[in-house]
């Protein structure tokens, strides 16, 4: 189970309100390579791996991106909570205020709405992982493209440490697909099961 | 409807800010943990990231309220896990 903790993972801050930076941020809680993505998918994943690592690292590695997508959801309150309908119509959150007001929705920056059809799971601990990088990679460019389309200083401290977390979690996927290789060497099933 | 966010003071701060940068090394072990098991260095790490987290929190919750609720940390009177501001509402 999970117990909830009464601290984000990191303090939040930004300059100032910037309607346009919560419409392109919104990707990272409800686009394809988001957070929401990422957790629910090595949350999912993990049930059938094979070993005591494996399940080890997805489960702890989707409970981060769950820290993380309360950081992205912070974001987006703190950019959009004070903006008028009229603000948010001409920064493009029109459609997003007549549905949602100022809450939170799974979308991407182009209103795209969130599917399961982002995400893939299967009992194959290589095939998982392999989709697993891919997706660290594709947070982190989408993070770097995020932090060029800002000049808030301060989202910027905040994006940046959601960038290397994407850098650290490739690492222990791809330490995790080592790992699973030299075990199903060792029971000579290479790409098992 | 303007929401200011909620301002800590000083002390607060402090002690949340401790209690991010403990929790933060001990989320970063576990993972490195999860593939390195046999590292005695990162589990010595690990092991004073949890006492060092366990005394901020233990300090955070005396003077603020609890962080958890399930069971995990006591409530003085009234019900104090209600109280804002959640994590979200937080302007440092
Ligand atoms: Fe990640």
């Amino acid at each position: 189970m999970w117990v909830y903790v009464k601290h984000l993972e990191r303090q939040v801050e930004v300059s100032r309100p910037d309607l346009q930076m919560a419409k392109y941020v919104f990707t990272q809680y409800g686009g394809p390579d988001g957070e929401f993505s990422a957790g629910w998918r090595y949350l999912t994943q993990m049930f059938a791996m094979p070993t005591g690592f494996a399940k080890a690292v997805l489960n702890d590695i989707g409970t981060e991106e769950l820290a993380h997508l309360e950081i992205v959801g912070t974001i987006i309150h703190l950019l959009i909570q004070d903006a008028s309908p009229e603000e948010m119509e001409k920064a493009g959150l029109g459609d997003h205020f007549a549905q949602h007001g100022h809450n939170l929705w799974f979308h991407d920056a182009a209103g795209v709405p969130w599917t399961a059809t982002y995400l893939q799971s299967f009992d194959d601990p290589v095939t998982v992982l392999h989709e697993n990088m891919a997706a660290e990679q594709k947070a982190r460019s989408t993070y770097e493209n995020l932090i060029c389309l800002s000049n808030d200083k301060k989202l910027n401290e905040t994006l940046s440490f959601l960038r290397q977390r994407e850098v650290v979690h490739f690492q222990r996927f791809g330490e995790t697909l080592d790992r699973v290789h030299e075990l199903y060497n060792h029971r000579h099933v290479f790409y098992g099961p | 409807m303007a929401n200011k966010p909620w301002v800590l003071d000083r002390g607060r701060r402090e002690l949340l800010t401790q209690i991010h940068q403990w929790h933060f090394v001990a989320t970063e072990l576990t993972l490195f943990l999860d593939t390195h098991w046999d590292n005695r260095e990162a589990l010595r790490d690990y092991n004073e990231a949890v006492q060092r987290l366990h005394q901020a929190v233990e300090e955070y919750e005396r003077r603020y309220g609890p962080l958890m609720a399930h069971g995990h940390s006591p409530s003085p009177y009234p019900w104090a896990w209600i109280e804002e501001p959640w994590p979200w509402q937080i302007g440092l």
